[in-house]
This record gives C-alpha cells, sequence and structure tokens, in this order.
C-alpha cells in the first residue's frame, strides 16, 4: 500500500529517537522518579545516555536498594556503594542512605561516604542508621557549609568543639538522635533553620539551638526533657508540637513564656500531659497571652481532670481564629461530678467561638463529661459546619446507641452543623 | 456553563498561535497555568498573539485540554483523577512532545504528570526493550556493553520485563 506525503512524514517521526533529544533538564527529571537501578541501566541504552546517571545530582540509596545487596554480603554492599561514589561525576546535591535495616559494623566505611559526600556539595542528606546503633556523626557533617537540608535516624549527635553551627540549614529533622553532653556543648547557631523536628530523642536538653527564623518546632517524646529557654526568641514560630506520652515534671512558667512569646502561632498541638503541666491542676481565670493567628489546635485532654478541661477552654477562647478544633480524649471519668456541674454552667465557655467550622473528638468515650463538652461546642459555635466524633471502639451496644442518639439532641447554635459519628475501623 | 453569567469580573482572552501557524483563543485565567505564559502577560507582551513556535497544533490542543480541565473554575477532583489517568495513556511519542511542550511553557504539574508517565515505561524493563519502546538505537560494541554491565550488575539482576507495555 502507497502512503502519501504526509503520512510518510508520520511514520518517520514515529520512529524518531524523541526522548534523548529531551533537555537534560527533563531527562535529569524522569531519571530521577526511578529507583537507582532503573536510572542506573538507562547508562547502556546508548552513547547518548552514557553518563546520564552518573552525573544525576540526587543518588538515592534507599531501604530496598540497602537491604537488597547487603542481604549478598556487608562486602558486597560496602563494595557496590563505594563503587557508585567513585563512579559519580560532579556534585551530588541530595544523597540518601538508608541502613535502618541493617547492621554495618564498625562505621569506617560510613565515615568515607560522608567525606566524599560533604566534600562534593551536598544540599540535602539524609542518613538512616538501624536501631540502637552507636554511629557517632562524623565531624565533617556537622563542618559542611552546604548543608540545607539533614535527615537523621539512630545516630549519635556530638558535634565537634569549637563548633560554628549549620550556616545554610533550613530543614534539620531527628529521629531517635542521642544528643551528649560535651564540654563546650555550647549554643548552635543555625541562622537560617526553618523547620525543627525531634522525634524521640535522648537528651533533648543539651540541644541548644537556635534560629530566630524557625517557624515549624515539632517534638514528640517518651518523656520530657527539652530545653524551652533557646526557643523564646522564636517570634517566627508558626507551627508548635509538643506531644509527649508521659507526666512532665517540668518547668511550667518556660512553656508559658513560650506561649506568650509567639505573636504568629497558627498551628498548636498540645498532648494532655502538657495541658497537666500548663493548669496544674487548676481552674484558671483567663490566660496571659492570647493567640490572634491560630486556627488549628490540637489537644490531648483527660476528662477526668478539671484542671485540663478548662485550661483546654481557656486556650479555646483566647483563639479568635480558630476554626478547626482536634481532641483528642486521653482518659475520661463518669465519677467527677464537680466536672460536669462545671460543664453544665454557661460561664465556662462565656463566649461564641464565632469561627470554628470544624470539630474533630478522637477515640471518643462516651462519659458524661465528653458529652457535656460536644453539647458545650454545639451550643456556643454558629459557624460549625461539621463535628465528627470516632468513637474508641464500636460495640453497636444499646449503651451506644443511646449516646448517639443523645449527641443527635443536642441543641445546635449553627443550623448547617452536622453531626458524623464514625466508629472507629482500624 | 453556569460561571459565566454570575461573574462580575471581566473575562481576559490570549491567542496562542502554534508552530503549524493554528491560533487557539484561550481564557487568560486558564493559559496562566504556564509560568511562561503568565510573564509574558506580566510583561505586557500578550496583547497580540502569543507564538509558541516550539509546539505544534497537536500537542498544544492536548495541553490546552489539560489546562482546561485542571482551571480551577471547573471539575471536581475525582474527574480530575480520571482525566489524568485517561490523559498518560496517550502514545508515548505524544506523551514525550507534551513532556517538551510542558517543560518551554513551564507547567509545573504537567511536567510531572508526564515525566511520571515516561518513567514508567523505564521502570523495570530490560534495556532492549527500552530502546524499542522509545527508538532509542543502541551505538556500543558488545565489549563497551559488558563493560557497563560491570560498573553495576546490580542493575542488571532480577526479573526485568522484556514486554513493550
Amino acid at each position: 500500500m502507497a502512503l502519501n506525503d504526509s503520512e510518510r512524514v508520520d511514520v518517520e517521526k514515529d520512529r524518531e529517537d524523541r526522548i534523548s533529544a529531551l533537555p537534560k533538564n527533563v531527562i535529569d527529571g524522569i531519571l530521577e522518579l526511578l529507583p537507582v537501578e532503573d536510572a542506573a541501566r538507562t547508562s547502556i541504552l546508548s552513547k547518548n545516555w552514557r553518563y546520564i546517571w552518573v552525573m544525576l545530582p540526587n543518588l538515592v540509596l534507599n531501604k530496598l536498594f540497602c537491604n537488597k545487596l547487603a542481604a549478598r554480603s556487608q562486602y558486597v554492599f560496602k563494595d557496590n556503594v563505594d563503587k557508585i561514589l567513585l563512579q559519580h561525576s560532579g556534585d551530588i546535591v541530595k544523597f540518601v542512605l538508608d541502613l535502618s535495616e541493617i547492621v554495618l559494623s564498625p562505621y569506617p566505611d560510613i565515615d568515607r561516604w560522608m567525606i566524599y559526600i560533604t566534600r562534593n556539595g551536598v544540599k540535602e542528606l539524609t542518613l538512616n542508621m538501624s536501631n540502637n546503633t552507636t554511629y557517632n556523626l562524623p565531624s565533617y557533617i556537622f563542618n559542611c557549609p552546604t548543608l540545607t537540608h539533614l535527615e537523621l535516624l539512630s545516630c549519635v549527635f556530638k558535634p565537634p568543639t569549637p563548633f560554628l553551627g549549620f550556616p545554610n540549614l533550613v530543614i534539620l529533622r531527628l529521629e531517635k538522635i542521642t544528643f551528649v553532653p560535651t564540654t563546650e556543648f555550647g549554643v548552635i547557631n543555625a541562622p537560617l533553620l526553618v523547620r525543627l523536628t525531634l522525634i524521640y530523642c535522648n537528651g533533648t536538653k543539651y540541644l541548644n539551638i537556635v534560629s530566630s527564623r524557625l517557624n515549624s518546632l515539632v517534638v514528640r517524646k517518651s518523656y520530657y526533657d527539652i530545653e524551652l529557654s533557646c526557643f523564646m526568641n522564636c517570634k517566627n514560630l508558626i507551627i508548635l508540637y509538643l506531644v509527649t506520652s508521659n507526666p512532665i515534671f517540668g518547668d511550667r512558667s518556660k512553656l508559658q513564656k513560650l506561649l506568650l512569646s509567639l505573636p504568629i502561632l497558627e498551628v498548636l498541638i498540645l498532648s494532655s500531659s502538657f495541658l497537666e503541666l500548663l493548669s496544674a491542676g487548676t481552674v484558671p481565670q483567663g490566660l496571659p497571652f492570647t493567640l490572634n493567628c491560630l486556627w488549628h489546635l490540637k489537644l490531648g485532654i483527660n476528662f477526668g481532670q478539671m484542671g485540663q478541661i478548662s485550661y483546654a477552654l481557656e486556650l479555646i477562647k483566647s483563639s479568635h481564629k480558630l476554626s478547626e478544633l482536634e481532641i483528642w480524649v486521653n482518659a475520661t471519668s463518669d465519677i467527677v461530678e464537680a466536672i460536669s456541674e462545671y460543664l453544665d454552667t454557661p460561664g465556662c465557655l462565656d463566649q461564641p467561638l464565632n469561627k470554628l467550622k470544624y470539630v474533630v473528638i478522637r477515640f471518643f468515650k462516651g462519659s458524661k463529661t465528653e458529652l457535656l463538652f460536644v453539647k458545650l461546642l454545639f451550643a456556643r459555635c454558629p459557624s460549625l459546619i461539621s463535628m465528627s466524633i470516632k468513637q474508641v471502639k464500636a460495640s453497636g451496644s444499646k449503651g451506644e446507641r443511646n449516646i448517639v442518639i443523645e449527641l443527635a439532641r443536642y441543641p445546635r447554635a449553627s443550623p448547617k452543623a452536622e453531626l458524623l459519628y464514625v466508629p472507629r475501623s482500624d | 456553563m453556569a460561571e459565566a453569567s454570575s461573574s462580575i469580573t471581566e473575562k481576559f482572552f490570549l491567542t496562542l498561535k502554534s508552530s503549524d501557524g493554528d491560533e487557539f483563543v484561550l481564557e487568560e485565567s486558564i493559559a496562566i497555568q504556564s509560568i511562561t505564559i503568565k510573564n509574558m502577560v506580566e510583561d505586557g507582551c500578550s496583547s497580540s498573539v502569543i507564538p509558541l513556535s516550539k509546539v505544534d497544533t497537536e500537542t498544544l490542543i492536548k495541553v490546552i485540554e489539560y489546562m482546561k480541565m485542571h482551571s480551577s473554575t471547573s471539575s471536581n477532583e475525582e474527574e480530575i483523577e480520571n482525566f489524568d489517568k485517561k490523559f498518560v495513556s496517550n502514545s508515548i511519542n505524544t506523551i514525550l512532545n507534551i513532556l517538551e511542550a510542558a517543560n518551554f511553557l513551564d507547567i509545573n504539574n504537567l511536567l510531572e504528570l508526564c515525566a511520571e508517565a515516561v518513567a514508567n515505561r523505564i521502570k523495570n524493563k530490560t534495556p532492549e526493550a527500552v530502546r524499542k519502546i522509545f527508538n532509542i538505537t543502541s551505538d556500543f560494541t558488545p565489549e563497551e556493553e559488558a563493560e557497563i554491565r560491570n560498573e553495576t550488575p546490580w542493575a542488571f539482576e532480577g526479573n526485568l520485563d522484556h514486554s513493550l507495555d
């Protein structure tokens, strides 16, 4: 069959090697979406592709890749990582090494890789070690001036002395890191640091990091030992997340002072232990601060503690822009008459919450105090759109049905407010 | 469409001209998903026709289809998701054309969508399959190929896919 001219052009076009002609940034972008094996395999496609992979600025050796090589032997793993780095050409801007499921000992190989990376322009570094390792972060990481993002898992954090700080660091995420005190463990300067996340770290009190640009501070711990003093000047904090599962025997005034000094805070998350610390078991008469920009508040509350409930209500009242409220029911009690009486008096929430639109209550247990709390919010939120209640366990019992009926009966200040009762599915 | 009648704000329109000379009139609010076009509008170069010398008619039609679907005034999330799914099932050459256009026009979502579609055609495939899919001609000798395989032996192991899907 004869083809006319335009059809012939189309067929020729279809046989054209279009991908090899794409701009370099586009090809790099495609390869960066691929696991390292697939990206490396493109080196064999043709001479055009020979050195594209070895020049990619991002090198991600993820858990899957590291586990696969290490399953052969430690030698195979180390040898191949050595080769990958030796073959690489140009800067490695982003480097991820996930050894969280491998025990590599001793550590000189990792030190060697870190020297190489930190001398080749790394900006984003992620190093995940396995649980309970005692890998001391080498000084090259601390002294690497190009770092903007640093994420570490299960390492020992002991800065060299003297330590000048992280001049360009923007994001620092530390999980299961042990901070070791040194004789001169002074202040760490990180003038550009915007986001600091500390998850289950040990010895947090030894971390004294100063950044006036910080806008997100996230601390999750099993026990509380953070030194809040260094965050007192973080006037730009937008997100504050403080969660710990155990009681705190800390410094109440410091936490209060911190909350007092956050003029633009938008998101606040506190676990029940922090509410207990702040309330000190008493019913507060107003708070010494207002949270003028806060729109999202998440609180863990023990509904058997008058102090926590009343402090939570004070926080809610002090947040004039609050539009989203989430409550985790930490514990509850049916026998505390005083709390029920308190929640039943209109004075405990004497102003309408005009901006509040969404309320979520998690781990709802259906006690009288919880019910009264919901009743209060229904009555005081004229703009409420939804009240979603997530039951701690779905029983389908008569008692539970009665609770739902009770919840549905409460008068609602907002005509469009919906009650969503969700049995826990997981 | 309902949105036109109640809208108070005046609508501006732009004319885009493909490399084949075809002209397309498009609402400015839709067209400025392209940062390249947005910059032109801000620099005041949009009063006449905007020539897109690197984008042919067939590709421009697809790009406009995409921008219309993704513009804020229309379509819900599910619709967009289904549209994207169908969009990436275009032939690989069409996808590559759109990818290059998206890069030139600086439409980040579209660039990511197409890059992902291309990456999916490389993932887990043998080099032979990748060459066939993308019309790449190997210019290596067997010795050179062996050398490359030796550099990263871990990249050539396992059950790689020979199919051309």
